[in-house]
């Protein structure tokens, strides 16, 4: 009858890889943003032509403005907080503020913990595409390809109003659900869409090689 | 005559050997006895049962989300200076600081916090942390413990462990209460010996009860009357010393306590005690609450500080006295101590129920595991439920009901009372948030939200118009102008006839394809089904939430199958989320009695449709809520962003109301058990009771739009020819088309003004 809590537990998740997850991180965030020895960026950068379509503005609040100007080469999108529109609703502030904690989590390796978050962030401010990005991404490395899939096009739908980044990299996740199911036109597509938006996405002209120009 | 003696020798022995024997095995029984009480003991509770945490942060409009009810409902005691111990809060102007209690979840406990809330117009507009000074982004109260799982009689209880209470309670008992604890057996015979000889000598009365003999007689022998008679509770103190440590008599102890009344419910336990009488947990008890909790075991109802304040702080300066004396505390605290005022409780708030709900997290604990984890003692089941909205269903549901009796006395047919249910999700993450599953858990159990397999009728043609939009194509667009003829007709499919009907047969003619989604019409809707086949009718409902054998029939189209509530809720949640389906939970994580946490669930997501496609039929149903059969839900007040549906079946058996915000999809059945006709539509019956809902449980969040995705764009058309407008137009409306497949052609009906 006595149940005497152990203070000392431990968190157990079977088949949950979050190691996985976190050496992807990691060698992410290592890769030199000069990476890629030998190829320099031989076709100039497209200026974007196109900024997300959504022209008519039913939103009463304030909506953020599409960032045109292309940044530097990006091989990751720019942080939550730091993409955030001048005047973002609180709401997405808050938001944006769970998805780095939860990205801090996964850097620690906690997959469980930064899902928890990820969902919280995506309840506090449905509408910004954070945190469905990160969520996907864990998806995918937890061989979810297809929901993965899902949420990455989520976040490509949500991501106009925020820097081009945000599109550019929710179209290579996009891709690389794609490859991983298979289905490699389409990830080519994904991968033009990416640097349609994103001239300077250094993923998605990598995947594309030659075929990018 | 030794023949005689011998045989007197050996009858006496078989008589002894008797005795013996039957001594043993009563022995034996009243020790299995006290083993079983002490295992599933009355202290014994299922699984807790927690609400989900509710998160806050700025933007949120603190009275409106019930953040002050939250914090009546966890204890939370108001103070008029700065709050100093965990579970105060103190309102400055219209500033809030909050020492919020933090949680111990495993391996991530959230801790406590001190909180600054700074309130502009009613709203959040920053947090910061009081003791690092840094601005906080967001920040969460603790779980709510849901009482469903507890037995009625004992609604606050809540079973502790030994560590959990705070050590300077369990000094203060020990002195008052029996301060040879640890040394005796059971029995304290130096203990009795005084009482007798202060007995005796006329000197005052000392209990010579152990706190063992109290506990054997709370457990064994005030319960069942003819144990009393019959066994002396030293008996039973001395074989629970037997059979268990000091601690684990110490904890059934400090759970059983007798410590008064509160009207017919007596209170049990420190738990019970300490929330009952301070308003707060035994660990943010002062001292001085502390040792007047000790001092009222002795006469818990004479000492109450809610009955007899001049009594209760008698009694607590002779515990606090007591303490000094044995050197538990010090000079100074005691004179602090003895300075407190004795403050009455804040009243008390009942904790939500959730009893339908409760039962779906056990059935969807029990599909997981081999065993019933929700009816064995020590689990921790943290679930999706917000207490808010919970409270806010129950009421809708108990409220809508009995206006609707008012209204219309003739649905109270004899025993047969119109049903309800209600659940609503996050669409976003497949959380259940609420949950109703009939009109009283008292009178049954059945939850209608999950099991009551109903018709839906026209609460399922929005799956239509989603079909519609997801297959249209620049060569063969369908848009809310496509022109449909609301004419009876007959459906051919593999040999079948159907010729729909409409509601009273009228007939509108040619109708745009948005006014038949906002009139309801049958005849409309079903040609648009036909247009695009019932194959595709019947894959996009399993995609977006039925997941059962659909009738192959072209009646299926206008709701001729059946579904439960929470069926619905999934689709109406999977168009609010731009066409992804979640799978529904409510089960977010389980922690073990070893504090080890097995399961944890992310969203199971899967596309049913386009963000587009769910757009525009999203953009339809807002115009159900604003100019339709809907309208009910603005005339009663919800003005937030909306989309909804009305559904009345044949002869109205079911009358329905499904709908959403952004970030809430509801739905709401009304009907009876028995299969009879409630005579009502879904507006009349169903619609109130969800308004009512989205009303409190959307309160305070800010009101956004539905986000419009790419590839959307807003034109202004002329209602009548469903033509681009032009300035001569003299109503013109903004449509939303695809990108594409807007009408290009300007409205020539009202051109030529001249």
């Amino acid at each position: 009858m006595a149940r005497l809590r152990n203070a000392n537990v431990s968190y157990m998740i079977p088949g949950s890889d979050r190691r996985g997850v976190a050496l992807a991180l990691t060698a992410v965030l290592a890769l030199p943003l000069t990476g890629c020895p030998g190829r320099r960026p031989s076709a100039p950068p497209r200026p974007v032509a196109e900024t997300p379509r959504a022209t008519a503005t039913r939103v009463r609040t304030p909506t953020p403005t599409p960032t045109a100007v292309p940044g530097p080469p990006s091989v990751e999108p720019p942080p939550p907080v730091k993409s955030l529109p001048a005047g973002a609703p609180a709401e997405v502030v808050a938001a944006a503020r769970i998805t780095e904690a939860a990205r801090r989590d996964l850097a620690a390796g906690d997959t469980d913990r930064a899902l928890e978050q990820l969902e919280r962030a995506v309840q506090v401010g449905p509408t910004a595409p954070f945190a469905y990005y990160y969520m996907a991404e864990i998806y995918l490395e937890q061989g979810r390809a297809d929901e993965a899939l899902v949420l990455a096009q989520r976040a490509t739908t949500l991501a106009g109003g925020y820097p081009s980044g945000w599109a550019g990299h929710a179209h290579v996740l996009r891709a690389r659900a794609l490859e991983s199911l298979g289905r490699g036109e389409e990830a080519e597509r994904a991968y033009r869409a990416a640097l349609a938006v994103d001239p300077n996405n250094v993923p998605a002209r990598e995947a594309l090689g030659d075929a990018g120009r | 005559m030794r023949r005689w003696i011998a045989a007197a020798i050996l009858s006496l022995g078989f008589v002894v050997a008797a005795g013996a024997l039957w001594t043993w095995s009563w022995l034996d029984q009243l020790d299995e006895r006290i083993t079983r009480t002490f295992a599933e003991g009355p202290w014994e509770l299922p699984a807790r049962v927690y609400a989900a945490p509710f998160v806050f942060h700025p933007g949120l409009r603190l009275r409106e989300v019930g953040f002050f009810d939250r914090l009546a409902r966890l204890g939370y005691r108001e103070v008029d200076a700065e709050p100093a111990r965990r579970g105060d809060f103190h309102r400055k102007g219209d500033d809030v600081e909050v020492f919020l209690r933090g949680f111990p979840y495993p391996r991530q406990p959230a801790p406590q916090r001190r909180l600054r809330i700074d309130v502009a117009d009613g709203a959040i507009a920053s947090m910061i942390d009081l003791d690092s000074d840094e601005e906080v982004f967001s920040a969460e109260l603790e779980p709510e413990l849901l009482s469903a799982v507890q037995r009625a009689a004992f609604e606050q209880r809540r079973v502790l462990t030994l560590a959990e209470v705070p050590p300077r309670l369990v000094n203060a008992i020990l002195t008052t209460e029996d301060r040879r604890f640890y040394d005796h057996w059971g029995i304290d015979l130096r203990g009795i010996a005084r009482a007798v000889l202060a007995n005796l000598t006329g000197g005052r009365t000392q209990g010579g009860s152990t706190i063992t003999q109290q506990l054997a007689k709370n457990m064994f022998l005030t319960a069942e009357r003819s144990w009393r008679r019959k066994v002396p509770e030293a008996f039973v103190a001395v074989l629970l010393e037997q059979r268990y440590s000091k601690n684990q008599i110490l904890e059934g102890y400090l759970n059983e306590i007798y410590l008064g009344q509160d009207g017919p419910r007596a209170i049990h336990g420190v738990w019970e005690a300490s929330l009952y009488y301070f308003s707060r947990p035994p660990t943010e008890l002062s001292l001085g609450e502390t040792a007047l909790l000790a001092g009222m075991i002795r006469a818990p109802n004479t000492t109450s500080p809610l009955k007899r304040p001049d009594r209760a702080r008698e009694r607590r300066d002779t515990v606090l006295k007591q303490l000094a004396e044995v050197g538990t505390i010090t000079a100074a605290e005691l004179a602090k101590a003895l300075s407190e005022p004795i403050r009455p409780a804040t009243a008390r708030v009942a904790a939500v129920k959730g009893r339908y709900f409760v039962d779906f997290v056990g059935e969807e604990a029990e599909a997981k595991y081999p065993d019933e984890i929700l009816n064995r003692a020590g689990y921790d089941l943290f679930t999706t439920l917000d207490s808010e909205a919970q409270a806010a269903a129950e009421a809708a549901v108990a409220d809508g009901l009995r206006a609707l009796e008012k209204a219309y006395p003739n649905v109270v047919r004899g025993n047969d009372r119109p049903q309800a249910a209600l659940v609503a999700l996050r669409p976003q993450t497949g959380a259940v948030v609420a949950m109703v599953g009939g009109r009283s858990y008292a009178e049954s159990q059945f939850n209608r939200a999950v099991h009551a397999a109903r018709q839906p009728g026209s609460v399922f043609k929005p799956i239509v118009f989603l079909t519609a939009f997801e297959l249209s194509s620049d060569a063969d667009p369908i848009t809310p102008t496509t022109t449909l003829q609301d004419t009876p007709f007959d459906w051919r499919y593999e040999g079948q006839v159907w010729r729909p009907r409409n509601y009273k047969d009228a007939y509108l003619g040619p109708v745009p394809a948005r006014r038949a989604l906002e009139m309801s019409l049958n005849s409309a809707t079903a040609r648009l089904a036909e247009r695009i086949g019932l194959e595709q009718v019947r894959e996009m409902a399993r995609a977006a939430g039925i997941d059962r054998e659909l009738p192959s029939l072209p009646s299926m189209t206008l709701g001729a199958l059946e579904v439960t509530p929470l069926e619905m809720a999934e689709v109406y949640a999977t168009i609010a989320n731009g066409g992804i389906h979640v799978e529904p939970k409510a089960l977010a994580k389980v922690v073990t009695p070893a504090g080890e946490l097995i399961e944890l669930r992310s969203p199971r997501v899967s596309r049913a449709a386009g963000p587009q496609a769910a757009f525009l039929v999203t953009h339809l149903m807002e115009g159900v809520i604003d100019a339709g059969t809907g309208r009910g839900v603005r005339e009663a007040g919800l003005t937030v962003p909306a989309a909804g549906k009305t559904g009345t079946t044949n002869e109205a058996h079911d009358a329905w109301f499904a709908g959403f915000t952004p970030e809430l999809a509801a739905v709401v059945w009304v009907g009876y058990d028995r299969d009879q006709a409630l005579g009502l539509t879904g507006a009349q019956a169903a619609l109130p009771i969800w308004t009512e809902f989205m009303k409190r449980a959307s309160a305070g969040k800010p009101a956004r739009e539905f986000h419009q995705p790419p590839d959307i764009e807003m034109i202004e058309i002329d209602p009548e020819t469903g033509m681009r407008a032009t300035r001569n137009c003299p109503e013109k409306i903004r449509e939303a088309f695809r990108v594409g497949q807007a009408p290009q052609r300007e409205c020539e009906l009202h051109d030529s003004w001249f």
